[in-house]
């Protein structure tokens, strides 16, 4: 398999590009697009559909296929893979009914292929991403092996799109269903916020919608321990909320296993409320935490290496995705991390920020994570 | 790009003096520097922030921190309380007696000032014993606690405030007891004997009792009183004056369980002593015995704790005039002796027997001065009981308790308790039973040596009797074999009558035959065929007779046969009115052959519509000719004394009967009824009650067996019927044989 990435901001620079590829004789049969909501998505997937490449494309809060991150661009890893041993599917959510969803691509997969894997972004703030997983572990097994994130809107969490060559939605899952007895597919999450100060209750929560931690509006709360000087609630910033609100994320204990992230996405400045990646049910343990020290990103790029080392030696292409949160708060040092994965491989790349991220952590479950890094390499048999 | 860096690229790039590779080459060098130090800034800003983040939330940890140091401490104290009421809680577990009670209450006092209290004094005060009146059982620091006393509620207001807290159910309560009247409050305190008496002792063994200038008053409210705690400063924590309240309410609920359970051993004792004194006068087979009872009493008061010197056992002999004494010796030692003294006795004995005779339960004598030298003296001189002088005091007091027969004497030199005289009154009662029992023993073994001559006697007889029983047994089944022998005798005559009717047929018949023979002989050889047919004609109805009548001899003897066999004893179907003529037959001609003179008109009257019965037939057979045999016999006998002028008759009848038992009304139930009457003399009035009873007979001896209506009764029973008697004396006697009936 042959991989190119390419990135670019106008629908001409697109044109140009996948006429130099066709001039030197690659034909790409898929193509990850990843990008921005202010990006002509309907053009640039038109425009491969017609080049007969099949689209699995989705928004994103900044995309990159480099060390270069961008933002309100694109970034498109171009694959010749056998059309026979991949599909994609564009599947609506019903009624919130999430993993029915999943459950019915996943029954589409296994009548097409033996052992499928999957790639997949879903969309809308509302959708609970753990029932995304479940729906492809009900029908394929705990076994399967997904990777994934939630699309992103350059940091407005409004709305976020997920496409095909042909289709879009605003509330959806696309999903890259591939032959693993073709592909070699692997990929690994990491994290590293640490839990700090005393365990907190939440005291008033709705879903994902969490008001009052220990009686106090969790946004103040966030705020006094941010470092900020001198911002209030009512003076604070979008910007400098929704950094507060992803750098200072809540950790849900859990009677079993590891804490799990939950930093805010929305944040309501008139009653303090945040909007969570996940359900913070009331009555339940939190505390928040800080970002990881900066050796996190060596210890992401270690992780690479040790996946490459055990799991899959050599890849044709990568595939990235990384919390929005860590983008805010590792700023300008992302780069290295981003620089690091690609070195390991060495194979073209692309990545994009997202709302929260789904794969394996370490410790091996299946889960919606938070602020990790998840890498998946690809490599045909 | 940072100012500085813009600041040095505007001075390279306006530098002639710098060549364009070289300043391109600085320019990328720039940028490189450029990023490192965005790098830097970030790294120093997150670093500075994550700091002060951290900064926070550590002081937070650290004030979670103090809370819990709090809370431990909280702890560690609760656990100090807990702890000191859990030593509270074993002393109480641990109390054996009610005197235990004030271990307790030193315990909680003890563990209160352990846990901080400047306590003046601790007390606990019952308040549902009496009425407007709390005992108070009190510690005072260092003096231990005090005897329990009373207060009036109504002391002052202080007593009437905690008192009416406590009517309330208040759990937790204080008072203070203010500087201007607490010295009032003592003084009011100390006008009762007991405390001032109290606080007498305590400061003569060296206590420093001092009124305190100022003092506050908890109490803690439980079942049955409540928790006094004086304290000479506020007391912080005094919520647990409550918790050590619960548990004392434990404590003392488990001490009113235990002195009830006390009392219940104290009763168990008692009744266990009354046992042995009862056990020891039951056993006592004579009077003497007495002086044995005496010291078993004696002994057994000891045990219950009164203290006594001797004890007698005085039995009233209104005859003599006289108390007779078992006594123990002073000091309870036995003295097998009796002794007696007059009932005229003025000092002692007159007053013990005026009062045994009122049927009081006990009285007092309290013997001193003169009056105790002249009972001593009658003691010594006229009674003679031995008096040992180590015991001479100068006084001396007999209690005594009655029972019927006599009194039992505690003597002592002090007067008894309360609860002595009530001890004593119990073991006069156990006495009073034991020993009007052994006076009935006495009497009951005089009868009872009667009653064991009577009972030799009795068995002898019984022995006698049994033996004649026996050989009566013997006798009975001879006679039972001879009444069957003398019915076939009876029979035999019948039988050879009835054989010979037959036989004289089959004979006469046989003749006639020989005669015909002859002459068809003749007739053959004459020719005469006509004759010989005729002839011929003759001899075959001749032939016929005699095989018929040959027939009749054979049936005769197999009846029998049957009748002096036992039979099978099951039920057939039988003719019963064939079966009654054939008896009647052999009967009348039996007694027919025995006397020649004997003649009697015999009447039948035979229901013909009766068919087949179901009886034993040999048994009904030997009833019918029984009855026969007596119905004819009765008539012989009357004809005999009446000669001519009396028409012997007996008549043997049968019918059916259609008998309505109960209801409903078509159950009808068919009865047969065969009945033999005679003409005779009829059975007396006298006789007729004994008629069926063995071996009852009228007849001279030698004639009659006795067992015939007995047996035939039997028989008659066994099929289910009745065999009755209708009599009239000189007229008529019928039996009446009722058999069940059915088609």
């Amino acid at each position: 398999m042959k991989a190119r990435s390419i990135q670019g901001r106008s629908v001409d620079e697109l044109e140009a590009a996948l006429q130099s590829c066709i001039s030197s004789g690659f034909r790409p049969t898929l193509a990850i697009v990843f990008l921005s909501v202010k990006q002509d998505r309907k053009t640039i997937s038109s425009m491969l559909d017609a080049a007969g490449i099949a689209v699995f494309g989705c928004t994103t809060n900044g995309e990159f296929i480099d060390e270069n991150l961008e933002k309100e661009s694109y970034a498109i890893l171009l694959l010749d893979l056998d059309p026979s041993i991949f599909r994609i599917y564009l599947q609506p959510f019903k009624d919130a009914n999430f993993r029915a969803s999943t459950r019915s691509i996943g029954q589409s997969a296994q009548a097409e292929f033996q052992h499928p894997a999957f790639l997949i972004a879903g969309c809308n703030m509302m959708t609970d991403a753990e029932e995304l997983l479940k729906g492809f572990e009900d029908v394929i097994g705990e076994h399967v092996n997904v990777f994934g994130g939630m699309a992103g809107d350059d940091m407005s969490f409004v709305e976020q799109f997920v496409f095909n060559g042909k289709e879009e939605s605003n509330n959806a899952v696309i999903a890259l269903a591939m032959d693993e007895n073709k592909i070699h597919i692997r990929g690994r999450a990491t994290c590293g916020w640490k839990a700090i100060g005393t365990p907190k209750t939440v005291t008033h929560s709705v879903g994902n919608h969490v008001y009052t931690v220990d009686d106090t509006p969790v946004l103040d709360l966030t705020i006094k321990y941010s470092g900020f000087d001198n911002v209030s609630r009512d003076a604070a910033a979008k910007d400098t909320a929704l950094l507060i609100a992803t750098t200072l994320p809540l950790q849900l204990q859990r009677e079993k296993g590891h804490p799990i992230m939950r930093p805010g996405l929305i944040v309501n400045f008139d009653d303090g409320s945040f909007i969570c990646s996940g359900t913070v049910p009331q009555g339940s343990t939190v505390r928040f935490s800080v970002p990881p020290d900066f050796d996190v990103m060596d210890t992401v790029i270690q992780q690479a290496q040790d996946l490459k080392k055990t799991e899959i030696p050599e890849a044709d292409a990568l595939v990235i995705f990384s919390c929005a949160g860590r983008l805010l708060s590792f700023g300008p040092m992302m780069n290295l991390e981003i620089e690091g994965i690609r070195n390991t491989w060495n194979a073209p790349i692309v990545g994009m920020f997202s709302n929260a991220e789904l794969a394996r952590a370490t410790d091996g479950n299946l889960e919606m994570h938070n602020l990790t890094t998840c890498c998946v390499a690809l490599k045909e048999k | 790009m940072n100012p500085y860096l813009i600041r040095i690229q505007e001075l390279l790039s306006n530098s002639p003096a710098i060549s364009e590779e070289e300043k391109q080459s600085l320019q990328r060098a720039l940028t490189d520097a450029d990023k490192q130090w965005t790098i830097v800034e970030f790294k120093l800003d997150r670093t500075e922030k994550v700091k002060k983040t951290t900064a926070i939330l550590l002081e937070e940890t650290i004030a979670e921190l103090e809370l819990k140091r709090k809370a431990v401490e909280d702890q560690n104290r609760e656990l100090e309380i807990e702890g000191a009421l859990e030593r509270v809680r074993a002393q109480s577990m641990a109390m054996h007696s009610s005197n235990d009670l004030a271990k307790v209450a030193s315990m909680m006092f003890e563990q209160m000032q352990l846990l901080g209290g400047d306590l003046f004094a601790f007390g606990i005060v019952l308040c549902d014993k009496h009425e407007n009146i709390v005992e108070q059982w009190h510690g005072l620091p260092g003096a231990g606690m005090m005897k329990p006393f009373m207060v009036p509620v109504d002391l002052d207001h202080i007593h009437r405030y905690r008192y009416d807290q406590w009517k309330q159910g208040v759990e937790l309560f204080s008072i203070e007891i203010p500087e201007d009247y607490i010295q009032q409050h003592f003084e009011l305190m100390l006008t009762l004997p007991s405390v001032s008496s109290e606080i007498s002792r305590m400061v003569s063994q060296g206590y420093d009792f001092k009124v305190p200038a100022w003092e506050i008053d908890y109490g803690a409210s439980f079942r049955y009183g409540y928790l006094l705690v004086s304290s000479l400063q506020p007391f912080p924590g005094n919520r647990i004056f409550h918790r050590f309240a619960k548990v004392f309410e434990q404590a003392y609920t488990r001490f009113l369980d235990l002195q009830k359970a006390e009392v219940q051993a104290r009763e168990a004792r008692i009744e266990a002593a009354l046992e042995r004194v009862r056990s020891r006068t039951m056993a006592m087979q004579s009077s003497d015995e007495l002086s044995d009872a005496a010291y078993v009493l004696f002994e057994q008061l000891n045990l219950l704790g009164v203290t006594h010197e001797r004890i007698n056992i005085g039995i009233v002999n209104e005859d003599n005039q006289t108390i007779d004494f078992w006594v123990t010796e002073q000091g309870g030692h036995k003295l097998s002796t009796r002794f007696s003294g007059r009932i005229s006795e003025p000092t002692t004995l007159s007053k013990a027997y005026e009062a045994w005779k009122k049927g009081e339960r006990s009285v007092t004598i309290d013997l001193q001065g003169e009056e105790l030298a002249n009972w001593l003296k009658y003691l010594v001189e006229d009674i003679r009981i031995p008096f040992n002088n180590n015991y001479l005091h100068n006084r001396r007091v007999q209690t005594i308790g009655f029972f019927s027969k006599g009194m039992l004497v505690v003597t002592s030199p002090e007067p008894l308790q309360h609860e002595a005289i009530y001890l004593l009154e119990k073991f006069a009662g156990v006495f009073d039973l034991t020993y009007t029992r052994f006076s009935d023993l006495k009497l009951a073994e005089a009868q009872a040596a009667q009653a064991e001559k009577d009972l030799i006697a009795i068995k002898e007889a019984k022995q006698k009797a049994e033996e004649a029983l026996t050989e009566l047994k013997a006798t009975q089944k001879q006679l039972i074999q001879a009444e069957k022998m003398a019915s076939l005798g009876e029979l035999t005559a019948g039988i050879a009558h009835e054989i010979q009717n037959p036989l004289n047929f089959v004979n006469n018949f046989s003749e006639v035959n020989a005669e015909l023979i002859t002459e068809l002989e003749e007739a053959a050889n004459s020719g005469d065929l006509q004759e010989v047919k005729a002839i011929a004609q003759d001899l075959k109805a001749n032939e016929e007779k005699i095989k018929h009548h040959g027939k009749r001899a054979d049936s005769i003897v197999k009846g029998m046969l049957q009748h002096s066999q036992k039979g099978s004893g099951e039920k057939v179907l039988t003719n019963i009115n064939q079966l009654a003529g054939e008896h009647l037959r052999l009967a009348y001609h039996g007694l027919k052959a025995k006397d020649k003179s004997f003649n009697a008109t015999i009447n039948t009257d035979f229901d013909e519509s009766i068919g087949s019965v179901n009886i034993i037939p040999q048994d009904i057979g030997r009833v019918l000719l029984n009855l026969v045999n007596n119905a004819l016999y009765a008539v012989n006998e009357k004809k005999k004394k009446l000669g001519d002028g009396y028409e012997p008759m007996v008549t043997l009848s049968t019918m059916l009967l259609a008998k309505q038992k109960n209801q409903p009304m078509s159950q009808l139930v068919n009865e047969l009824i065969v009945s033999v009457s005679d003409n005779g003399f009829g059975i007396p009035e006298t006789h007729r009650n004994k008629i069926f009873q063995p071996f009852f007979t009228t007849k001279p001896t030698g004639e009659g067996t006795g067992l015939g209506l007995s047996l035939s009764y039997d028989i008659v029973k066994a099929h289910g019927g009745e065999l009755s008697l209708e009599s009239n004396s000189n007229k008529r006697t019928c039996f009446i044989i009722s058999l069940p009936y059915s088609e």
